[in-house]
This record gives structure tokens, C-alpha cells and sequence, in this order.
């Protein structure tokens, strides 16, 4: 935020300091006039408090700027909004006034404050709470200075509101399954390929370069030969999260309120790539969207990072002359792609089709909103809308069963454990062996 | 429509459009009939006063007691003449806290007590305007003295003003130091 050029701001005589000027200079003359005592009586005090006014109007020129302790956060954290006053000098209270951003709560809960000006204590602090994900500017605010005793003001000044990165909230989400077939390097998930990992894969004979301490005694003793237990490979997998972004559908009442479809996506896909960077997985993100987005599949922190930087970007819209077909996700074998996704939009229901014919383990979560509700435009029948949703429903719900039968399960999101169960079928399908199609 | 004031603003307010009264009604004791018509007239201009503290409501809600005071009691100089000064000093400094900021702005209760004090420091000049005024009434007709006393009262308060009035944010020490509220 930032104070305008200071040359266009001086010390102005308050409405205070005009009235009791103004009664004073009338009680003056008036006791002058008609010789009355007692006119003066009356307004010696006034008369004295515009004296100590003007003699204590200010001759700095105040700078005032004001700035946010963090300008990143998740949606539902606090952040404060603090005034920097420079050259205040003479300046004894402070009013700060702030417009209501949407989706951004204040304390005090009107954006209004004002306090005295004292040394080592911070005059007219905001607190400032985002309440939903996504780039949110902060409403501009006037900030007004008033000298001691009360005869001049300086400003209201504005000040620009400052832009807050907010990151989508880490949503509870918890998966003990693991991922059906792993195809990495070192990582959690119990391979198909043997290696050396703790899980029991079987018994075979000693082969030269394998472990002694992997030797079982019992086995070789009874068959007179030295045998190992062999176990299966531990690798991380990589995971593509695919966020479709090419409508919004509910109403968002932010971190506390109803959740629109695209809260649902976003704060899910969050929390499915913060659960699986932090089990040493790699996590790929497509954002189909007008904007798009892509990032490519890397694990830690800072990727997890630069993926809910990429979510809290995430703007709802349809680019033109977008086909499936020219979508390109990167997805290698061993990938499992999870679309979060209404599957109202058909490219994204081609998509979906598109990746799971490719013979990568596909899981929609439907995130649409239980009682969502489209945008209806002014001109259109209520009642023809609602009809119109309705049988748009019943065509999702098709849609879903097609999804399923080709191999492709899709669950709505419910936090933790939302994908146990899908991701346990496919991995005991995984396990099944398949005829190879040429 | 009722105002969406604070309870401190609300307050303030109602000391805006009665103090003035209390100013009037005071010079009843002072020998004074009041009048429904002037007493209608405060009512109404300390009511726009009231509701807009930078209006000229004000200037007319503060001058007209004085006009009465002067024209009406047949004992001007009645000590409910100090009663009707502070009632006006309250009425003005009622207006300028509550002027500070939008209406909705919640009355800061240090500022608050910051205020009583200065009403305080400078109504104390009253009681000696009034004492000297009560001690020459038996004098010749000199106006040119009020004017002299009240010049004289006023440098002394002016002094002790800036001597002991000011708050340390509206000192010097303020000019030096850098109010850096975000800690460094």
C-alpha cells in the first residue's frame, strides 16, 4: 500500500477548531460591544481551547504506508494489517477506515479503528482473515491523522489495498492404500517387482550378489541348498492430479460457508498433493481451465509449494477451440491420475475417457456439491432452469455408471479415506494378469 | 432511519443536543423565564448538531446561549453562569471526539479521558474570569479589561498547555523518533 505524493496533503483546520474559532471571535466582539462579563465567562474556555489548537497545529508531513506481516497464507489464517507512520510529529490520533474485499473478514469486523498515537504501541491495527483460496486484493482504506488538541487534520490519505496470495486449506485427507502400480524409484508403495523392501514376496534359491542376512536357514537346511527370502521393491509412484476448472457450480461461502465445485477441487487437490509429496510420491497438476495450468512431476516441499501457488491461481473458465484430443498430460505407465472433477464439461469427460483407455489407473472424485445449483440468468424461467439442472443430473449420473464400467471409479470427495477403497480395487486389479492388445 | 452509531456514540450525541439546553436552563437560578420558542430552536439545532458534528449547527448551537445569557438573567454573573460554561465546553468537546472519524467509529476511552482532562484544564479558567469579573462589578465600565484579563488568562493556559497538555505521541520526541509500528 502506498501514500499518495505527500505534496498534495497539508494540515487542515478541523470542524472543531472552524466552530470554536468562530464562538470565540462572536463572544470577543459580543463582550466588547454590550460590555458583559459574563459573555466571557462562557467562552473563556473555548477561547482557550482554540488557542491551544492553533498553537499546536503540526508542521510535519506525515507518510503513511501500511503493511501485512504475511502476504501468503492459507485460507482461514490471520494475518494483521499494520499503519508505518513516518514524520508524525504533533499527530495525536489516527482513524483507519478499510473497505470490505470479498471473501476477507476483518476485525474490527467493520474495518474501522482509530487510537491514539502513543510511542512503542501500534495505532489502528487490522486484523485480516482471507476466507478463500485464491488471489485477494485487499480493499483500498483512508487513513486520517488528527493533531493534539484537536485543530487539524491531516488527510484522509488512501491507501491501496495489498494483494494476498491464499493458498487453498489444508483439507483433513489421510490414504492408507497404496497406489496400484508403483513404477519408480525408493519410495512407499510395495512394488510388483521384487527388490529390497520389507514386504514377503517368497522363497527361492541363492543366487549369486543376494544378501546373507537374507538367507533363511530353515528352508536351506531342509533342502539342502542355500535359499533367500526374496521380498517386493518399495517405489514411489507418480500421481496426476487433474483439476477441472472450466466452471463453477455452487456458491462459495469461503473456508466456513458452502463449498461451490470448485472449492471442493481445489482444496481436494491440495490435499491429495500435500499427502502425497509427503509420502516421497511425485505429483504432476493439470489445471483445465482458460488460463491452464501444468506442472510437471517432482517431489518435496517446495514442489508442494509451487503446486498450492498454482491452485490458489486457479480462475473458473472454458478456453476457446479446446478439444480433448489436444490435451497433453504426460502421463507415463504407472501414473495414477485422479480428476477432480464435476464432469459437466465434455472435454473433461473426454479426457478422463481418454486417460483411462490408455491403461492408467483413473479415479474421478466428483466434486460437485450436494444441492449446487447453476448460475441462472435474469432472463430464463426459473422453473425451465431448474428442469433443465435437473435432467443434467440424471445425465451426470449416467455418465458416472459409463465411467465405471470402463475401469474408471469415480467417488465424491469426503476427505480422508475418499480414495481407500478405489485405490485398493485397483490395485488387486493391477495384480490380475491382462491380455496384452496390440 | 436510526443512525448506526456505537453506545459511545450515542452518548456523544446526546451530550451534543443537551448540553447546550443545560446551558440555558441553567439561568434560571440566575433569575431567567425560559422560552418554549428558544428553547424549540436549541432543541432543533442541537439535534442537527447532533447528527452532523461539522455542520454550523454548531456555531449557532454554542452562540445563541451566550446571546441569552447576556439579554435574559436579571444576575448575569450568577456562579450558574460556570455551569453554563462547562455545559457549553462539554457540548463542543462532545462534538469534537465525536468528529474525529466516521459515525461508526467506536469511542476510544483513552481519548476519551484525554479530553476530560484538557475540559478540565481549561475550565478552570472559567471560575477566575468569573471571580474577577464578580470582584470588578462594582467598578467603572471598562470593557477594554475583560478583553486585557481574558488575553492575560489565556497566554498563562496557553503556557501551561503546552507544558503539561500534550501527549508524548504529540511531543517532539514523536518528530524524532520513527514510529515504525511493524516492530523493525
Amino acid at each position: 500500500m502506498t501514500t499518495p505524493a505527500p505534496a498534495a496533503q497539508r494540515w487542515e483546520p478541523t470542524a472543531a477548531l472552524r466552530r470554536s474559532t468562530a464562538v470565540s471571535a462572536l463572544a470577543v466582539g459580543f463582550a466588547l460591544v454590550v460590555g458583559q462579563p459574563v459573555v466571557l465567562v462562557l467562552a473563556t474556555p473555548l477561547l482557550l481551547l482554540t488557542l491551544l489548537a492553533l498553537v499546536h497545529r503540526p508542521a510535519s508531513r506525515p507518510r503513511i504506508r501500511s503493511a501485512v506481516d504475511h502476504t501468503t497464507l492459507h485460507e482461514g489464517q490471520g494475518t494483521v494489517s499494520r499503519l508505518v507512520l513516518e514524520d508524525v510529529a504533533g499527530a495525536e490520533h489516527v482513524v483507519r477506515i478499510s473497505g470490505r474485499a470479498p471473501y476477507t473478514a476483518l476485525h474490527p469486523s467493520g474495518g474501522l479503528t482509530g487510537s491514539l498515537l502513543r510511542v512503542g504501541e501500534e495505532p489502528a491495527s487490522l486484523e485480516v482473515s482471507p476466507r478463500r483460496w485464491g488471489r485477494r486484493t485487499l480493499s483500498d482504506e483512508k487513513v486520517g491523522l488528527t493533531s493534539s488538541w484537536g485543530g487539524f487534520r491531516w488527510g484522509p490519505v488512501t491507501l491501496r489495498g495489498e494483494l494476498l496470495t491464499v493458498l487453498p486449506g489444508t483439507a483433513p485427507y489421510d490414504s492408507r492404500a497404496e497406489v496400484p502400480q508403483p513404477l519408480g524409484l525408493v519410495g512407499a508403495h510395495r512394488s510388483r517387482r521384487p527388490g529390497e523392501g520389507t514386504e514377503f514376496s517368497g522363497i527361492r534359491p541363492f543366487q549369486a550378489g543376494d544378501r546373507l542376512r537374507r538367507i533363511n536357514w530353515r528352508v536351506s537346511l531342509r533342502s539342502e541348498s542355500l535359499h533367500v527370502v526374496a521380498t517386493r521393491g518399495e517405489e514411489d509412484s507418480a500421481v496426476l492430479v487433474v483439476l477441472d476448472a472450466f466452471a463453477e457450480h455452487g456458491a462459495s461461502g469461503g473456508v466456513d460457508g458452502a463449498e461451490s465445485c470448485l472449492d471442493v477441487g481445489v482444496r481436494a487437490a491440495s490435499a491429495l498433493a500435500e499427502h502425497y509429496v509427503r509420502r516421497g510420491d511425485r505429483v504432476g497438476l493439470r489445471v483445465l481451465s482458460a488460463g491452464g495450468a501444468s506442472l510437471s512431476y517432482l517431489a518435496g516441499r517446495r514442489h508442494l509449494r509451487r503446486i498450492q501457488g498454482t491452485l490458489a491461481r486457479v480462475r473458473p473458465g472454458e478456453p476457446r477451440d479446446l478439444t480433448a484430443d489436444r490435451l497433453r498430460f504426460g502421463a507415463t505407465t504407472g501414473t495414477v491420475v485422479i480428476v477432480l472433477s464435476p464432469m459437466l464439461h465434455e472435454v473433461a469427460v473426454a479426457a478422463t475417457v481418454t486417460l483411462a483407455g490408455s491403461g492408467l489407473p483413473v479415479i474421478v472424485v466428483d466434486t460437485l456439491p450436494t444441492g449446487a445449483t447453476p448460475a441462472v440468468a435474469r432472463d430464463v424461467d426459473p422453473a425451465i432452469a431448474d428442469l433443465a439442472w435437473r435432467m443434467r443430473l440424471t445425465d451426470r449420473e449416467e455418465l458416472f455408471a459409463r465411467l465405471a464400467r470402463i475401469g474408471c471409479p469415480v467417488v465424491p470427495w469426503r476427505g480422508p479415506g475418499t480414495l481407500d477403497e478405489v485405490l485398493h480395487r485397483l490395485a488387486r486389479r493391477a495384480q490380475l494378469p491382462r491380455v496384452a492388445t496390440r | 432511519m436510526t443512525p448506526r452509531w456505537t453506545p459511545g456514540q450515542w452518548a456523544l450525541r446526546a451530550v451534543m443536543a443537551l448540553a447546550p439546553l443545560l446551558a440555558v436552563v441553567a439561568s434560571v437560578p440566575a433569575g431567567a423565564s425560559l422560552r418554549g420558542w428558544f428553547l424549540v430552536l436549541l432543541v432543533v439545532l442541537g439535534a442537527v448538531y447532533a447528527l452532523f458534528p461539522a455542520s454550523l449547527a454548531g456555531i449557532g448551537v454554542l452562540a445563541l446561549p451566550l446571546a441569552w445569557w447576556v439579554a435574559v438573567p436579571d444576575d448575569p454573573l450568577h456562579p450558574m453562569s460556570m455551569v453554563a460554561a462547562a455545559a457549553l465546553l462539554v457540548a463542543h468537546v462532545a462534538g469534537l471526539v465525536a468528529g474525529l472519524g466516521p459515525d461508526r467509529l467506536p469511542v476510544d476511552p483513552a481519548l476519551l479521558w484525554r479530553w476530560v482532562g484538557r475540559s478540565a484544564l481549561v475550565l478552570s479558567a472559567a471560575p477566575v474570569v468569573w471571580l474577577v469579573a464578580d470582584a470588578m462589578a462594582e467598578q467603572p465600565e471598562q470593557p477594554w479589561i475583560w478583553v486585557a484579563g481574558v488575553g492575560a488568562a489565556a497566554l498563562g493556559a496557553v503556557v501551561a498547555g503546552m507544558r503539561f497538555g500534550t501527549s508524548p505521541a504529540g511531543s517532539d520526541a514523536l518528530a524524532k523518533a520513527r514510529l515504525d509500528v511493524t516492530n523493525g
